[in-house]
C-alpha cells in the first residue's frame, strides 16, 4: 500500500513498555493523520468497568447504532462477553489516549466474532465515544482488527448498521467492501480478506499489532520471554 | 440512450413540462371566484360553502389573524380534523402571509408541543376537541394565540342542533375556553374581524407549510414548501388527470388535509380547478363514506389501499346495493397497490384507480400511473411532467445507475422542497447538487427504473411502517418510547402484515429481571406518549431478543420468526 494512503503511523508511545510486560501494559502507538496519538490493546477482562462507563458515557444514537436497539447499560451478563474473550475466535482492540496522571482514557473498541458453524467468517462491531468520532479513531480500529482477524485465519468480516450510518458506511466503501441492504433500514457489509494490502498501516506497524494480538490469545508467551 | 424514457408513456394531453403561475396559493382561490364564484368550493354534511363565500370568509380570517398580530414568515399550527374550517384556516394563514404547520389530529399533547416548539408557532388553530392538549402542550411553545373551533359551526342547521344534544359533550367536542388568556372562538374572531385583510406582498419563492415528517432517527422534522412548490404540485396533479373538466369533477377529500397528500391532491387542486371539495370528516365510518359519494355523486377519489379495500369488502357494496359508477379516477398512494384491490375496486366503479408515490419533502406527488393508458401494477408509474428522476448507488449515493439496477431514488422538479426547518446538515443530506449544479432530493427510498421508463420501489432505506392511510410509524421512535418504560430492557418493533398493503405495529419486549408489566401495562404506557396510530396492536414478552454474534438486534430476524411462527 502506498504510504499516502496509509491511516496512521506507528509512533513511540508516551511511555512505550518493553516487550514481556503484562499485556495491560502494552500499547502500540499510533499517530493520525490530524497529528492525534493514540494507543492500541487487545481487550481483557479487566477492562469491565471501563466498558461500562465508556458505554454508559454514549450518546442514545451511538448507543442504539451500536446494538441496533435501544439499549442503556450492559448487563453484567454482557460485560463479560464483551470482556472475557479468547482473542481468537473473539478478538477486540480498545482505543486509547492516556491523561495527565498517565491513566488509559478509552476513546473506542472494535471486535470480531467468528460464526461458530464458519469459523473463516466473523462479525464485526465498531464503537467510538462522540466526543471522538470523525477523527480516524473507527478507521484505525477497523484496519487493526483486519490484521487481527487475518492473523488468525479470517477470510470474511461482516458487519450490520444502519444504512444511514454514514460514518461507518464510508469506512467499508473505502476498504472496497460489499453493502448489500438488509431490509428494515439496515445494511450488511461484507469484506472478503483476501489482499493483506488493503490495509492501512504499515508493515512494522501490522507486525507490532499481530505480536500484541498473538500475546493476548497465548498469554504463555509472556512468560517465555 | 433516453434518460427520460417516460415521456412517450404520458396519456395524450399530459404536457412534457408547463409554465407554473407565481401565484401565492390563496390566489388560486381568488382566481377560482372570478370563474367559478357561485359553484360549491366546499361541500360538508350537506351543507354547501360557495367559492365566493369561501373567498370572503378567508379575507375575514386573514384579518382577524392580522390583528392577533401575525406577520409575514410567522408560522400557524392547525391542529384539525377535515371540516371546512381546516381549508378556511390553511387559506387565511396564506393569504395574511403566514406558513401552515398542520398538525395530525392525532398527536399527543407531548407531539404536538414539540411540533408547534420546533417551528416557533406563534398561533394555533385548533378543533375543540384537540384543545385539552393544545392547552396541556402550550406552556412548552411559543404559542401566543390559541383560536378554537367547533366542528359543528359548517354543519347544516338542524344537524348542528342534533350535533349539540346528543353529541357534543359525550364526544368532548363541547370545551371551556373563557378563562384561558389569548384564547379566542373562530367564530367570535370572525365576526370581530374586518371585512378584508391588509394586503402582504407574498413572492412565490416564499415559505407557504413547514410540512413535518418523521424520521428514523429523533423527532419529526419540517420539510420547506414554497407557494410555488405547491402551486406547482397542484399543478402537476391537475395535468395529469386527463379526461376531468374544471368547475365540473366532485372531489372526495376523505384523506387527513393535514397530510401533504390531501392538502395538494384534495384541496390544493380543486380550488386551482373549480373542483367541489365534498370534506369527509371520519373516512373510518365508511357507511357515512359511502353515502356522501352517492348524494354527491363524488368523481375523483384520492385515497390509500385500505380505503379503497374497506369499501369494496363493506356489506352493503357486496350486496350491491350502492352505486359507485360516479367515480372516474382514484391515485392510490401511502403503500402499495395491491393488484386485488384495484381490480375489485375498477370493476364496483367502472374508473381508474392507479398507484402513484410521493413524499412529503416533495409536495408531495412525484409519480404515478397513467389515468387512461395501460397502468403497470407493482410499479408507482412515472415521474411527473417537469419532474426528473435517476437512481445512484446506495453506497456513495453519487453514481448514477443504469436502468434496471436498484439504488436510491433522486427526485428534481419544482415541487422539491428546499430543506428541512431549521436541520441545515439533514438537509445538506437529502438535498444534494450534482456536478452540474442540479439539486437532488435523495429519497431514501430504493428504486429500480425500468426500460420503459416505470420505476418500482424495492425497499426503503428508513424502516418504516406502514399503517395504512398513510401514516407511517418509525419502529425506532415506538422502541424508544417503549424503552422508556421501567420495566422494559429491550424492545424490538416491526411491521406485520395485514389486509391490503397495510401493517400494524407489532413489539417484542424483553422485561428486566425481577420486573413485571402486562401487556396493557405497556399499551397504556405508550398511549399516553404517542398517537394512537404508532401504538403497538400487538405486544410479545420475550426472554431475549434474538441477536447476532457481537450483540445487534435484526428486526430482519424478528419479522423472520414472526412469519414462521417461531417464538
Amino acid at each position: 500500500m502506498n504510504k499516502n494512503h496509509l491511516v496512521a503511523n506507528l509512533v513511540a508511545g508516551p511511555h512505550h513498555p518493553g516487550r514481556g510486560e503484562p499485556p495491560s501494559a502494552e500499547l502500540v502507538w499510533f499517530e493520525l493523520p490530524n497529528e492525534l496519538r493514540v494507543g492500541l490493546r487487545p481487550v481483557h477482562p479487566e477492562d469491565r468497568d471501563a466498558l461500562r462507563e465508556g458505554f454508559a458515557r454514549l450518546s442514545k444514537e451511538s448507543r442504539y447504532q451500536r446494538f441496533l436497539a435501544p439499549m442503556e447499560r450492559l448487563t453484567s451478563q454482557q460485560l463479560s462477553y464483551l470482556t472475557d474473550i479468547d482473542h481468537i475466535s473473539h478478538f477486540a482492540w480498545a482505543a486509547g489516549v492516556l491523561d495527565p496522571d498517565g491513566d488509559e482514557y478509552g476513546l473506542g473498541v472494535s471486535r470480531y466474532v467468528v460464526d461458530p458453524e464458519n469459523s473463516r467468517h466473523a462479525e464485526i462491531a465498531i464503537v467510538v465515544a462522540d466526543d471522538h468520532q470523525g477523527r480516524g479513531i473507527g478507521t484505525l480500529l477497523m484496519h487493526a482488527l483486519l490484521v487481527a482477524a487475518m492473523d488468525h485465519g479470517v477470510k470474511l468480516l461482516f458487519g450490520y448498521a444502519l444504512a444511514e450510518n454514514q460514518a461507518v458506511l464510508r469506512i467499508f466503501e473505502r476498504l472496497h467492501a460489499r453493502v448489500l441492504p438488509e431490509g428494515h433500514g439496515m445494511v450488511r457489509c461484507e469484506l472478503p480478506l483476501v489482499e493483506p494490502n488493503t490495509i492501512g498501516l504499515d508493515g512494522e506497524a501490522q507486525s507490532e499489532l499481530r505480536w500484541v494480538a498473538s500475546a493476548a490469545a497465548h498469554p504463555s508467551r509472556w512468560h517465555r520471554m | 440512450m433516453d434518460s427520460r424514457p417516460w415521456h412517450k408513456h404520458y396519456d395524450e394531453g399530459v404536457p412534457i413540462s408547463m409554465d407554473y403561475p407565481k401565484l401565492a396559493l390563496d390566489q388560486l382561490l381568488r382566481e377560482a371566484v372570478n370563474t367559478y364564484g357561485d359553484r360549491d368550493a366546499i361541500l360538508f354534511f350537506g351543507s354547501g360553502i360557495t367559492y365566493r363565500e369561501l373567498d370572503a370568509l378567508v379575507d375575514r380570517l386573514a384579518a382577524a389573524l392580522q390583528e392577533l398580530g401575525l406577520e409575514k414568515g410567522d408560522r400557524v399550527s392547525v391542529y384539525m380534523a377535515n371540516c371546512p374550517q381546516t381549508v378556511m384556516a390553511y387559506e387565511a394563514i396564506w393569504r395574511a402571509g403566514g406558513v401552515v404547520v398542520p398538525s395530525n389530529p392525532l398527536y399527543t399533547a407531548a407531539e404536538f408541543a414539540h411540533q408547534a416548539r420546533d417551528a416557533g408557532s406563534k398561533i394555533a388553530v385548533c378543533m375543540s376537541l384537540m384543545y385539552p392538549r393544545v392547552a396541556d402542550a402550550r406552556g412548552r411553545t411559543d404559542l401566543e394565540h390559541v383560536v378554537v373551533t367547533n366542528i359543528k359551526e359548517y354543519f347544516p342547521p338542524l344537524l348542528n342542533r342534533l350535533f349539540t344534544l346528543l353529541k357534543e359533550k359525550k364526544g368532548g367536542h363541547r370545551v371551556e375556553i373563557s378563562d384561558a388568556e389569548g384564547t379566542h372562538w373562530f367564530q367570535d374572531l370572525l365576526a370581530g374581524a374586518p371585512e378584508k385583510p391588509k394586503p402582504v406582498d407574498i413572492g412565490p419563492s416564499d415559505t407557504a407549510v413547514l410540512m413535518y415528517t418523521g424520521g428514523t432517527t429523533g423527532l419529526p422534522k419540517g420539510a420547506v414548501l414554497s407557494h410555488t412548490n405547491l402551486v406547482a404540485n397542484a399543478r402537476q396533479c391537475g395535468a395529469w388527470s386527463v379526461g376531468l373538466e374544471k368547475g365540473k369533477e366532485v372531489m372526495l377529500t376523505a384523506l387527513p388535509l393535514t397530510h401533504s397528500y390531501a392538502m395538494t391532491v384534495c384541496m390544493n387542486q380543486s380550488i386551482d380547478r373549480g373542483y367541489t371539495q365534498v370534506i369527509v370528516a371520519d373516512p373510518r365510518d365508511i357507511g357515512g363514506l359511502l353515502h356522501v359519494i352517492g348524494k354527491h355523486r363524488a368523481t375523483v377519489f384520492p385515497g390509500v389501499p385500505a380505503l379503497y379495500a374497506a369499501i369494496s369488502s363493506h356489506p352493503k357494496v357486496k350486496k350491491g346495493k350502492v352505486d359507485l359508477s360516479c367515480i372516474k379516477q382514484c391515485l392510490s398512494g401511502a403503500a402499495g397497490l395491491p393488484p386485488e384491490v384495484q381490480r375489485r375496486f375498477q370493476e364496483l366503479t367502472g374508473g381508474r384507480l392507479v398507484e402513484g408515490y410521493g413524499l412529503s419533502e416533495a409536495s408531495p406527488v412525484t409519480h404515478a400511473n397513467p389515468l387512461e393508458g395501460e397502468d403497470q401494477l407493482g410499479t408507482i408509474g412515472m415521474p411527473m411532467p417537469d419532474t426528473d428522476c435517476r437512481i445512484v448507488d446506495e453506497e456513495t449515493e453519487t453514481r448514477v445507475l443504469r436502468t434496471g439496477n436498484s439504488g436510491v431514488l433522486c427526485i428534481t422538479g419544482p415541487q422539491v422542497m428546499s430543506g428541512y426547518w431549521n436541520q441545515p446538515e439533514e438537509s445538506e443530506n437529502a438535498l444534494r447538487a450534482d456536478e452540474s449544479g442540479t439539486v437532488w432530493l435523495h429519497t431514501g427510498d430504493i428504486a429500480v427504473m425500468e426500460p420503459d421508463g416505470f420505476f418500482k420501489i424495492v425497499d426503503r432505506k428508513k424502516d418504516m411502517i406502514l399503517t395504512g392511510g398513510g401514516l407511517n410509524v418509525y419502529p425506532r421512535e415506538v422502541e424508544d418510547v417503549l424503552f422508556e418504560h421501567p420495566a422494559v430492557r429491550e424492545a424490538g418493533v416491526i411491521g406485520v402484515p395485514v389486509e391490503a398493503a397495510d401493517q400494524r405495529v407489532k413489539a417484542f419486549v424483553v422485561l428486566e429481571e425481577g420486573e413485571e408489566a402486562s401487556v396493557d401495562d405497556i399499551i397504556a404506557f405508550c398511549r399516553d406518549r404517542m398517537a394512537r396510530f404508532k401504538v403497538p396492536k400487538q405486544i410479545e414478552f420475550r426472554d431475549e431478543l434474538p441477536k447476532t454474534f457481537v450483540g445487534k438486534v435484526l428486526r430482519r430476524q424478528l419479522a423472520e420468526e414472526e412469519r414462521s411462527g417461531e417464538s
